[in-house]
């Protein structure tokens, strides 16, 4: 099975490196689609059968925690694997998204290793 | 008071030289005001704010070619030139949101949650440039050829 996945960041450049880091990654990616806040995300997530959510914290229109908590009100949603990816290091706000069902949150500036391991981690279980 | 900008200097001075390394693989140091040159182009502002427990600003201005060098290197693209000036902005949008990120956690630690503002690019005269800079809590990093100033403000103390 091959994976759709969702990158949610108002940065281009940002999406831009992330694909290029999943395309190296070795994971199975059927397509990516990318959003530029919470709002685009959600209307992507209600159209498309997506397996993976990359989403920054920080965006216009609607951040990263109000698609978290939208996301976890909605069961057709809940259950999708969401990383988090940002510049945010408060441990009360990763924990808060962790308590909304975030799997796992990366830091940036990250690496290509870094997301290799993450979706390893989150899709895999190793 | 001096001491709290002490502080915020040394951990503007950490995020900035870490960063820069890391996302685009840049070396940079801070070096004396004194070596600071008069400015006699126009150059890229980026500015950010922040709010929480304390609010401030943050700011870069650079060179138009030292922002097209670190947006190559951070996308992993040979030529800068073959960059779009929007992807040249966006970068530079990125790097300081991740640069205020590391200063937030440096300056006061994993425990307070802080909200950042959307980062703004905008050119700004040599005239202007040179006037920000007489000003405090400027920060000169030369990396390479290039010089980059920046500041840090951190104007209110809420908690």
């Amino acid at each position: 099975m091959k994976w759709k996945i969702l990158i949610v960041d108002d940065s281009n450049v940002v999406k831009a490196v992330l694909m290029k880091a999943l395309g190296e990654s070795g994971a199975p990616i059927q397509r990516v689609f990318d959003a530029s806040n919470g709002r685009e995300a959600l209307d992507i997530l209600r159209a498309e059968s997506i397996d993976l959510v990359f989403a920054d914290i920080n965006m216009p229109v609607m951040n990263g925690v109000e698609l978290v908590e939208s996301m976890a009100d909605d069961p057709a949603l809940k259950d999708i694997p969401v990383i988090m990816i940002s510049t945010d290091g408060s441990v009360s706000r990763r924990e808060y998204l962790q308590s909304k069902g975030v799997r796992a949150y990366v830091r940036k500036p990250f690496t290509p290793e870094q997301i290799r391991s993450v979706v390893r981690e989150v899709m895999l279980g190793r | 008071m001096a001491v709290d900008i002490l502080l915020s200097s040394r951990a503007m001075e950490n995020a900035v030289v870490s960063v820069l390394n890391d996302m685009a693989a840049t070396r940079a140091a801070v070096i004396k005001p004194e070596k600071l040159p008069c400015f006699d182009q126009t150059l890229m502002h980026a500015h950010i704010t922040f709010e929480g427990q304390s609010s401030g600003e943050l700011g870069l201005l650079m060179d138009p070619g030292f922002a097209a060098e670190l947006a190559s290197r951070i996308l992993g693209v040979d030529k800068s030139g073959d960059l779009l000036q929007e992807m040249i902005v966006d970068a530079v949008k990125e790097l300081l949101n991740v640069i205020c990120g590391q200063f937030l956690t440096q300056r006061f630690g994993y425990e307070p949650a802080f909200t950042l503002g959307v980062p703004r690019v905008f050119p700004l005269s040599a005239q202007v440039c040179n006037a920000l800079l007489k000003g405090p809590s400027i920060l000169i990093f030369q990396s390479g050829d290039f010089i980059m100033p920046a500041y840090v403000r951190v104007k209110v103390q809420t908690a």
